[in-house]
């Protein structure tokens, strides 16, 4: 190996280092801001290393009956926002990749541009609406405005993955029988899988992090999510409880990192199957 | 076979994540819902009828007052049988725009608490109404002059003032006596302030490693931050507006004033970059000598010492002390109430906030949180002026500067007076470049 190529070796590598610090910090930070009592972090400049470890503020989270409440709110909500994205992108998706009518591609881009609205400009529209349709402080609410907010990039997704599968195979088994449901069904959904587990984690990631629908949509403190719950109970108008809005953060963030080793794979192979076929 | 099991298992998922959906739209959270959030749900047009009026706040959710407004709301529905109230939690940070989505959304709570911030926003965008006959004259007559100036709005009293808050000077007893001061002796003027911290300043670290600030000035980058400058700005003279012109820049104030952070920061005298927020925590953990902050100090300094009322006996309070004007100069903020210009049920809305301004609610809040009242016969009474602590807030009171809010522009120039701040501390400008730089910016705003 050169001088030069081990030279910028050594640079990618240092570069990496870099990059991969500026990404993790923040995750270090907020473990050992939870692990530590307001009174040690209130110290400035901040200390970073050779703290004084204590579980108490995860023990107060485990206690707080609005935490469990707002996670219980939370787990209804993504789920239930997935799985409506699921359900309509599937059908969307197919609809646009098969069927072409006049305006579909203006239609298919009209969804599109909903996302290219920043949210807070809709906030108003969206909360008469739903005012006027007495849906405020009611999971449906919060599972709409996700859906609203993952279907776009869902729909395209999946209308891609289905662009990629060859129509001759429907024509095939239209020949041998087969309805259009059937067809959809145990044909062409199976070879969609990577795309359908790529959508379901990227709406139930959507959901999962949503502030500002929780925050504008409901007003009860029983129908709050984790990111508009938490932001009410440990950030107030004089103190903020650092420690105890950390441990609730590590709390509240550990399924998503689950659900996305588990299936972090599948997202990448869905995102990228998607790319190259479409 | 295998592709067959493949669909019949991702419709079998469809099929489930379908029915949380769907059990989801039908159960809402378990609890009585009020569907309507921000609106009243009964029209108030029987007195026997109950009718529910909703609130909006911050307190109900804030430990340091969620239980004290349980008993305050739990009192007034028992003298008032007939009305209901419900809270609706709003983050505080978020309070002043979702109480705005909420309004022009054609929901408003019928009731919403304030600060002399937000205030200006609720008027200006016409969301709530004069209070003057809903209240009535022996209330109104009653508010403290500087409140009710900040609180009238076209010759209308749009907000009624709650709970001012002015700011006075905490002292630490332990880093006083360690650096050889008398720990019963506070600063008199802003010399011995500068004098004391500097002392302070030098002794380093505290005994567990902490480094030791001799006093906190709020130099954040905020709005907040600029408006808690005016402290020194005010005690060296200075004058924001003369005849609802601006004047800040005029004379040599905002120069010294601005000359007197710099000196601070750059001796790391005070902690550089730190916010109001900050400098609580330092004061708590025993690492500032002296800091300038609101009545609600001593219930935030208990919580976050961990020490409880224990804490108490590690500082002293005091009047904020003299500098040039020769008199003891401060700012105050203050929490104000609001009726909405939607409420179906303007009377019992106005019920609950005279409750809320009474003796008897006053006195409820003052015991539980230390706070006091806006009416000049409520700030008199003993039990509201029952310890020394009380006495200095309500002595600082009577010389405390209400903020100009009226002027929607004022938020953003503070901001650009805390943008003043941060070129003088990290920036290391001087300070006749600072006003150079940002003067303009801020005489923008006032055209």
């Amino acid at each position: 190996m050169g001088k030069n190529a081990i030279l910028k070796s050594t640079s990618n590598y240092i570069l990496l280092a870099i990059t991969m610090v500026c990404f993790l910090f923040p995750i270090y930070w907020i473990i050992v801001t939870s692990l530590q009592s307001n009174n040690d972090l209130f110290q400035f400049p901040p200390k970073f290393f050779d703290l004084n470890i204590t579980l108490d503020s995860y023990m107060a989270v485990f206690k707080d009956i609005d935490f469990l409440r707002f996670y219980r709110n939370t787990v209804v909500v993504a789920a239930g926002a997935t799985a409506l994205s699921l359900f309509v992108s599937i059908f969307a998706g197919y609809a646009f990749s098969r069927f072409k009518f006049k305006g579909s591609n203006l239609l298919l881009t009209s969804f599109l541009s909903t996302q290219m609205f920043p949210v807070i400009t809709l906030l108003i529209g969206l909360y008469s609406i739903y005012s006027s349709f007495g849906l405020l402080n009611t999971y449906l609410a919060l599972i709409l405005a996700n859906t609203t907010t993952a279907l776009p990039f869902s729909i395209m997704l999946m209308k891609l993955f289905f662009d990629g599968i060859s129509k001759e195979l429907e024509e095939a088994a239209e020949i041998d029988g087969a309805s259009r449901w059937k067809i959809l069904f145990k044909i062409i959904i199976p070879l969609t899988k990577p795309g359908i587990l790529a959508i379901s984690i990227y709406a139930f990631l959507v959901s999962w992090d949503d502030f500002i629908f929780g925050l504008t949509l409901t007003s009860d403190l029983g129908m709050r999510t984790l990111s508009s719950g938490l932001s009410m109970k440990y950030f107030g108008e004089f103190s903020y409880n650092w420690s105890g809005a950390s441990a609730a953060a590590v709390v509240a963030t550990l399924p998503l990192v689950l659900v996305f080793m588990f299936f972090q794979k599948y997202m990448v192979a869905g995102l990228t199957a998607g790319g190259v076929k479409g | 076979m295998k592709k067959y099991i493949i669909s019949k298992t991702v419709v079998a998922v469809c099929l489930f994540l379908l029915l949380v959906v769907i059990s989801a739209c039908g159960s809402g959270n378990g609890n009585t819902v009020d569907k309507n959030a921000g609106t009243s749900s009964t029209e108030n047009k029987d007195d026997s009828k109950q009718v529910e009026i909703t609130f909006a706040n911050w307190i109900a959710v804030e430990d340091a007052t969620k239980t004290v407004f349980e008993d305050l709301v739990a009192t007034f529905e028992a003298a008032n049988p007939n009305i209901k109230v419900k809270s609706i939690g709003i983050p505080f940070a978020q309070f002043k725009d979702q109480v705005l989505v909420n309004s022009a959304g054609g929901s408003a709570p019928d009731i919403m608490m304030s600060n002399q911030a937000f205030a200006p926003a609720f008027v200006g965008a016409g969301i709530v109404q004069p209070l003057d006959e809903l209240l009535g004259n022996e209330i109104i007559d009653d508010i403290v002059e500087a409140s009710r100036t900040g609180a009238t709005y076209n010759g209308k009293v749009m907000s009624m003032p709650w709970a001012p808050h002015p700011n006075a000077l905490f002292w630490n007893k332990t880093l006083f006596a360690k650096a050889g001061l008398d720990p019963e002796k506070s600063p008199t003027t802003w010399a011995e302030v500068e004098e004391i911290a500097t002392k302070i300043a030098a002794l380093g670290n505290t005994e567990d490693g902490k480094p030791v600030y001799g006093i906190g000035i709020d130099n954040g980058s905020d709005s907040n931050s600029g408006s808690k400058f005016w402290i020194p700005y005010l005690s060296y003279g200075g004058n924001y507006l003369t005849d609802g012109k601006l004047t800040f820049d005029q004379g040599t104030a905002l120069e010294e004033s601005l000359g007197f952070v710099q000196r601070m920061a750059a001796g790391k005298i005070s902690p550089v970059g730190a916010d109001t927020k900050i400098l609580r925590g330092l004061f708590s953990t025993g690492s500032l000598g002296m800091f300038i902050d609101g009545d609600f100090g001593r219930n935030v300094f208990r919580t976050s010492s961990g020490k409880g009322e224990a804490f108490d006996k590690e500082w002293g309070v005091t009047t904020v002390p003299v500098n040039k004007t020769g008199s003891s100069e401060t700012v105050f903020t203050e929490h104000q109430l609001l009726i909405s210009e939607q409420t179906k049920n303007p009377e019992a809305a106005a019920a609950f906030v005279k409750f809320l301004v009474s003796k008897e609610a006053m006195i409820m809040y003052h015991k539980s949180n230390g706070v006091m009242s806006a009416r000049k016969s409520l700030a008199q009474l003993p039990e509201m002026n029952e310890d020394d602590y009380a006495k200095v807030f309500n002595k600082q009171m009577s010389t405390a500067t209400a903020f100009p809010n009226s002027n929607p522009k004022f938020d953003e120039a503070m901001k650009n007076v805390a943008s003043m701040l941060q070129l003088v501390t990290v920036g290391n400008e001087t300070p006749a470049n600072a006003i150079k730089y940002v003067m303009p910016k801020i005489k923008e705003l006032y055209e």
